[in-house]
């Protein structure tokens, strides 16, 4: 692995795999600089090997959601603003993370590994443990439901 | 109308304080300094298989005894034959390469060597 495919791969996917890992608990850069680690460790090639971050991430959260009694695996209300504030005619920044907070989380994991992680359906399938067709309904059922409940229709 | 709330859905930048990169970096670095995980495995194997092959060689070839006493040493010649003459030079470079081995000394031979007088003439070729 080369110092620049990190640098890369970082500026790509560091805050939506933070954004990711903050789904299930509340100390996602923790997660991430671990999963990081690990990939650093095994020398793999972190462009090809983009999904399997992306699960170790979840694997790692997940994990430090049940081992914390005072985390719950659902974000709470009182956890950071997920977005930066937006600007110009951007949707509603703290509007979007209600909504998308208030989504099945099966819903929301697809939504956000599409929308900010830009993986394609395919590496999305594993990931969210159903098939690629599954997947993509889930993310327009997703978008509709967002749409509706932010008065977007 | 979808493809336009999600272009805006997407434009939302998440936000995050970063990831310690420096300590990433520094363990790129130290995971490069580190030996081939490859070229260790693949290197012992070749040694082993060059020593397997080595003993083999040794066996096939023909072995002379000096002397009848067991403690005395027992000349294994390794290569059948060459067109040079041994120098002196040749022959403490092969004893060197085998001196943790004191019964056994190994020799390369010219092709005059088949009897234990052509071996004894080729030693005393050496130490002249």
């Amino acid at each position: 692995m080369k110092l620049e495919e990190l640098q890369r791969f970082l500026e790509q996917h560091e805050k939506c795999l933070i954004l990711y890992a903050r789904q299930w608990c509340n100390t996602p850069e923790d997660v991430v600089q671990e999963a990081l680690m690990d990939l650093v460790r095994k020398q793999l090639d972190p462009m090809q090997n983009t999904a399997w971050v992306y699960t170790v991430v979840r694997n790692k959260a997940v994990s430090v959601a049940r081992r914390s009694t005072k985390q719950k695996p659902m974000v709470g209300q009182d956890c950071e603003p997920w977005f930066e504030p937006n600007t110009g005619d951007a949707i509603d920044a703290n509007a979007a993370q209600l909504h998308l907070q208030e989504l099945d989380e099966p819903i929301r994991e697809v939504l956000v590994l599409k929308l900010w992680g830009g993986l394609s359906f395919e590496e999305i399938a594993p990931l969210a443990q159903c098939s690629k067709s599954e997947a993509h309904r889930r993310y327009q059922q997703g978008l509709e439901l967002l749409r509706k409940r932010m008065g977007l229709l | 109308m979808n493809h336009d709330f999600e272009n805006k859905l997407s434009s939302l930048a998440p936000t995050s304080q970063s990831i310690n990169r420096d300590a990433l970096f520094f363990e790129l670095g130290k995971q490069q300094k580190k030996p081939n995980r490859v070229a260790i495995p693949f290197l012992t194997g070749t040694i082993a298989f060059s020593f397997y092959y080595l003993l083999l060689t040794q066996l096939q070839y023909q072995k002379i005894e000096t002397s009848s006493l067991p403690t005395a040493p027992t000349v294994v010649l390794l290569a059948p034959a060459k067109l040079e003459p041994y120098s002196l030079l040749a022959y403490r470079k092969v004893f060197e390469t085998t001196n943790d081995l004191p019964s056994l000394h190994y020799v390369e031979a010219s092709a005059q060597v088949e009897t234990l007088s052509d071996l004894q003439k080729e030693f005393s070729l050496y130490h002249q």
